[in-house]
């Protein structure tokens, strides 16, 4: 996501070459991109349509297909391992809920977060037995949970987290009085480990799987 | 192995950064923005089941949004950042609500914008600090989108009024206080002048259905 041409704008970028293509540029917001695992489909936030809604294509931008229909947010969306899910970030009776939907569309379905509040963020694990997430709670807490949903267990400060491809080791920001730094978080001992900052503030980490 | 992932890491931290980087010192390494976008039509599966507040499933066509015009049209229109600086909207923190004592504010945008046909308006979402990066960006797009729908039911027509989202990045004021946030929450209206050229032979008007 790019506010290269003024607006944000969804782009492919391929690293060897470093070529750049446009890949969603409706009107309104083109934001919160995320490829599934076999690369085939692109799971992202539009509001094209008057609201801010989840859209799934194919990798080359075609089958542009709406999965959501709300005033309300839908954000973050990503990608069970098998590509069957889509998990993302909602409102629903209320409340801010993680929720998951058929790849293909369907009902929604809300994951279960007992004891944190307004969960986003969710990063699916590589192996498929957690999600990790963000509880904004007045301070940020990284927090997993099963796909199934049920209780919480909260991790450390911080947010944006992402999965290693080891589904062991996570990758988030953490704020501090300089800006953002990334930080690697070894999920079963809570250990915490800063990553050298490259320039200015660091946050959004992707791993590459 | 763990060096493997950490290198990895790293690189990756240098390609989160690098768009951010690229807008600033155009790096030569970069290559040109095609301006094309998807191609193929818009699929409604039409089995996605609306959220409403009370969770419900809902007919899709029970809740409407209003598609934008070609986001190409007036990017290269002048923008007027000052004409509308009294109209700000402030919104409550994590709230797309318009509150009933901004409404005025939309009213007058509209009557200029009605008075103005050939002109159209940009309106900026924008958050305090106390989300994350990526629900903010959301958010301010939200708090635009209620603008934008305010201004239709207004008379407006929909194609005139673009939206834009910042979510955190530019916030009105710094701080980390209740002071600094209320101002933050904001969505500031941007006129998109309707741009004359200038030809050969003399200005050549562009775009104006009016003409």
């Amino acid at each position: 996501m790019s506010y290269k041409l003024n607006h944000p704008d969804i782009f492919y970028h391929d690293i060897p070459t470093q070529a750049r293509r446009a890949f969603a540029r409706y009107g309104g917001s083109n934001i919160s991109p995320a490829v599934s695992a076999d690369g085939r489909k692109v799971a992202m936030i539009l509001s094209k349509d008057g609201w801010t809604d989840l859209y799934v294509c194919n990798s080359d931008g075609t089958g542009l297909t709406r999965l959501t229909k709300s005033r309300e947010d839908e954000s973050s969306p990503c990608w069970s391992p098998d590509g069957k899910w889509i998990c993302f970030a909602a409102k629903l009776k209320e409340r801010r809920s993680l929720c998951k939907i058929s790849a293909s569309g369907g009902e929604i379905q809300r994951i279960s977060t007992v004891g944190v509040l307004n969960p986003t963020e969710p990063d699916w694990s590589p192996d498929g037995k957690w999600i990790v997430f963000t509880a904004m709670m007045g301070s940020f807490e990284i927090c997993v949970v099963p796909p199934q949903g049920g209780p919480v267990i909260e991790l450390v400060p911080g947010e944006d987290p992402c999965w290693a491809p080891n589904s062991r080791t996570v990758v988030f920001a953490r704020r501090t009085a300089g800006g953002r730094n990334l930080s690697l978080l070894d999920v079963p001992t809570k250990q915490v480990k800063d990553v050298s900052r490259v320039s200015g503030s660091n946050s959004q980490p992707s791993w590459a799987k | 192995m763990k060096l493997t992932n950490f290198s990895k890491l790293v690189l990756f931290g240098l390609i989160v950064t690098l768009p951010a980087v690229g807008c600033r010192t155009k790096s030569n390494y970069l290559t040109g923005l095609p301006k094309t976008g998807p191609t193929g039509s818009v699929v409604d599966p039409g089995n996605g089941k609306a959220l409403l507040d009370d969770g419900n499933k809902v007919k899709s066509d029970d809740i409407t949004g209003t598609s934008f015009a070609d986001p190409n049209l007036r990017k290269d229109w002048p923008r007027d950042r000052e004409i509308f600086q009294a109209d700000t909207v402030h919104f409550d923190f994590d709230s797309s609500i318009i509150k009933s004592e901004e409404k005025p504010k939309v009213a007058a945008v509209a009557e200029y914008i009605k008075a103005h046909a050939s002109d159209a308006v940009e309106i900026e979402g924008h958050c305090d600090a106390r989300g994350t990066e990526e629900y903010n960006r959301s958010l301010g797009e939200r708090r635009a989108l209620a603008l934008r729908e305010e201004l239709i039911r207004l008379g407006i027509e929909a194609s005139r009024v673009d939206t834009i989202s910042y979510g955190e990045d530019r916030p009105a004021v710094a701080g980390n206080d209740e002071a600094a946030y209320r101002k933050n929450r904001r969505a500031e209206f941007v006129l998109e002048k309707h741009q004359t050229l200038v030809g050969l032979n003399g200005p050549v008007q562009n775009n104006d259905p009016n003409k």
